[in-house]
């Protein structure tokens, strides 16, 4: 097999500003990939993996500058040779994030759009549309916004774009992440049988990848370490020591402190509409929340879940039906957004955990230093990500709210900073709701996970989550 | 960057050929700057606020509406004291308030500034981007040119959409003390201004490297999936548009 891909000796550091050096990321990531390779990297957030998708798509240095050595070479030439534009038949690439690559108002023209710019003939686009959208399964989509569309839908688009444009490399940054596991399972069963050339990132070491013949990779402290040789005890240690897996066999302690002291949410008979959407309402019969319990909402994208959080938190308001908050009202609610930046506005860390606030220093740094953020005087607006969904967390943590809303939090955070953010939640004996479609999070954390179809409760679990949850799923009988 | 003010529909709005639409927009947008008799000016704004509420809804129309509503009372409270000629209309304490002149001027920047909000917004909740570009393009503009206009103009929609999440997300964190809304609502605004700025700045590399992902760039003729073909009555309708605008013109100064 020819080497199609040659990374050698990628250093990266991103531009320092005043107030925030940032170390050095990659200290000299060296790879081959052979065509018709299957590759997957597995990093914690912010290890570098999304960075280096961008060095090899060109788009580093050219859109972020910062210090960079090393050379990237495809079919034997180098990268530098080439614009972004020059390279879409060459690797493509679907980002962590769909929002920043989707640029179209319907899922067709998406796909036709790179056809376009490639002066493919019209004959040939519709083909190559129709067989990408058969080959994903979203054909049924093809006419609709992608703003209306899932997560895990808008990720199925994109790699629909891949297999229209059909380029040499496919990498793929979390494409798992929203998907659920017969989708992902589809996806990469067809990307191996068709023999793509493929670079998977993940954050997690997902159930998925320990059936399939792919060559996993950890990229960690800037390097990669190949995981080939390793027998089974040394790479579950690695994967634990870098926070890619939990440790399964220890259970996740909550306190003790408080347990069924009162309900701190009553819901029944809920319902609630969207004004300019007949197709969808929300009706739940019976839904509690107790004192320093964790509940969790799982469901498929689209079936209410974000819907109901928002209702408990007064974001949304109710048509009809009882929704009780005991020991205050909606503003007792904390509900901390997929994306931080819609919460985080300040131009400090500290001027943003203090807003509203009368803190002493001394809370402020001890608070700075339980989430791991970087100092006071940063501005978040230069943090990466994974740092400022933990500053996220922070904010919330100050807030001494009653209840406490995590609407798929562990999206972009590592399994252990997303245990660590629980555990300081829950260490204020509050209540918390975890809206999440994973169900090794959900079994792990909640002491009930309610799950959702279409706007209503089609079923509670409640003892021995972890065992009943799996053969449920498995049983077919619901596909999350 | 995934915002558009486009609304899924099948009304005749819809249906009705992008390019018509530009001409009508165009002509009805000249329409409302000549000195036209204000019945005629209220006539359109309302014709053109009912069409646009039966093809997507009457709910749907009052959100640029209410968008506007605080420039509406500002010309409203701004506006007469400029105008001092005409019979007086509203007087207290022997101080003219309002007198027709003022009047007619006030209505006449009223039904303008809300009529270029209904009609860009019947046009744009009733056209794809794609739409757009092709119609943009068939009016003889390159491809690129008309990619960067619906870019600017999809600018607005974007920015909307993340005020209003910030608006959202202040509201969970600010808790309102019972007498103080009012300022503390409008101090709120400062920093959700701030974040939807970096949000937009932020947004401009991203859309700039998406795009280069989709080949744009690339000096290869491009082709076009979507296509609107060449059709008489466009033409007709356009000159038939211009021909009307200067009638109503000429009228003026008959």
């Amino acid at each position: 097999m020819n080497e199609i891909l040659k990374i050698k000796n990628i250093k990266y550091r991103y531009p320092s500003y005043p107030g925030l050096d940032f170390p050095m990321l990659l200290k000299g990531i060296n790879l081959s990939v052979k065509e018709g390779e299957f590759k997957i990297i597995l990093g914690k957030p912010e290890s570098g993996k999304s960075t280096l998708i961008k060095i090899i798509l060109s788009l580093i240095p050219r859109y972020t500058h910062g210090e960079i050595s090393g050379e990237v070479f495809y079919n034997g030439t180098n990268i530098e040779n080439y614009k972004p534009y020059e390279l879409i038949q060459k690797i493509g690439a679907v980002f962590q994030d769909p929002d920043e690559q989707i640029f179209t108002t319907s899922c067709e023209s998406e796909l036709a759009f790179p056809l376009e710019s490639l002066g493919i003939d019209r004959k040939k686009i519709v083909e190559r549309i129709e067989f990408a959208l058969k080959t994903m399964a979203i054909g049924s989509l093809n006419q609709r916004n992608p703003a209306s569309l899932s997560g895990g839908e808008k990720k199925k688009l994109l790699a629909a774009c891949l297999y229209a444009v059909d380029p040499g490399i496919w990498l793929l940054d979390e494409i798992l992440d929203e998907l659920d596991p017969e989708a992902a399972e589809d996806i990469v069963g067809r990307l191996l049988k068709d023999k793509k050339t493929v670079i998977l990132f993940s954050s997690k070491m997902l159930s998925i990848f320990k059936h399939i013949s792919a060559h996993i990779l950890i990229l960690s402290d800037g390097k990669i370490i190949d995981t080939k040789n390793m027998d089974k005890t040394e790479f579950s240690n690695l994967l634990l020591k870098e926070g890619l897996a939990i440790d399964t066999s220890s259970s996740w302690k909550k306190s003790e402190i408080i347990s069924d002291s009162g309900h701190l949410i009553t819901i029944s008979d809920l319902k609630y509409k969207y004004p300019l959407n007949d197709k969808f309402n929300l009706e739940i019969d019976n839904f509690h929340l107790g004192k320093g319990e964790i509940v969790a909402i799982a469901g498929r994208n689209g079936s209410g879940k974000s819907t109901l959080g928002k209702l408990i938190s007064g974001l949304k308001q109710k048509e009809d039906g009882n929704l009780t908050i005991e020991e205050g009202d909606v503003s007792s609610c904390g509900y901390l957004f997929q994306n931080p930046d819609y919460q985080i506005f300040l131009p400090t860390v500290r001027e943003e955990l203090s807003l509203g606030l009368k803190l002493s220093n001394s809370v402020i740094e001890e608070t700075i230093s339980r989430f791991s953020l970087p100092a006071g005087d940063v501005p978040p607006s230069l943090m990466s990500y994974g740092a400022r969904k933990r500053l996220q967390g922070a904010v919330y943590y100050l807030l001494n709210r009653n209840i406490y809303i995590l609407d798929e939090a562990d999206a972009g955070l590592s399994l252990m900073d997303f245990e660590k953010l629980i555990s300081n939640l829950y260490s204020k004996n509050k209540g918390i709701i975890i809206i999440s479609h994973n169900i090794d999070l959900c079994s792990r954390y909640a002491d009930r996970v309610y799950l959702l179809d279409n706007g209503k409760i089609v079923k509670t679990f409640k003892d021995n989550l972890s065992g009943t949850l799996n053969s449920y799923f498995n049983s077919g009988e619901y596909i999350l | 960057m995934i915002t558009s003010t486009y609304i899924e529909g099948n009304s005749f709005l819809h249906k009705t050929d992008p390019r018509i639409k530009i001409i009508i927009l165009v002509d009805l947008l000249v329409l409302l700057f000549v000195p036209i008799a204000i019945p005629v000016m209220i006539f359109i704004v309302v014709l053109f606020s009912m069409i646009t509420a039966i093809s997507i809804g009457f709910y749907r129309l009052l959100i640029p509406l209410k968008m506007v509503l605080p420039i509406v009372i500002f010309i409203l409270l701004l506006t007469p004291p400029f105008y001092r000629e005409g019979n007086s209309l509203f007087i207290v304490q022997g101080k003219i308030i309002l007198t027709s002149d003022g009047l007619e001027q006030t209505l006449r920047l009223i039904m303008r500034f809300s009529g270029i909000t209904v009609l860009f917004f019947m046009f744009f909740a009733t056209t794809t981007i794609n739409n757009f570009i092709l119609a943009l393009q068939w009016f003889r503009l390159p491809y690129r040119t008309a990619l960067i206009i619906t870019i600017a103009l999809r600018y607005i929609p974007y920015m909307i959409t993340v005020y209003s999440n910030i608006q959202d997300a202040h509201k969970l964190r600010i808790t309102e003390e019972s007498g103080k809304k009012l300022i503390r609502r409008f101090k709120r605004v400062f920093p959700s201004l701030v974040s939807v700025l970096i949000q937009s700045i932020k947004s401009i590399p991203t859309l700039a490297m998406a795009l280069e992902l989709r080949g744009i760039g690339l000096e290869i003729k491009r082709t076009q999936f979507n296509i609107i073909k060449f059709n008489k009555r466009i033409l007709q309708l356009s000159i038939a548009g211009v021909i009307l605008l200067m009638t109503i013109w000429i009228i003026r100064f008959l």
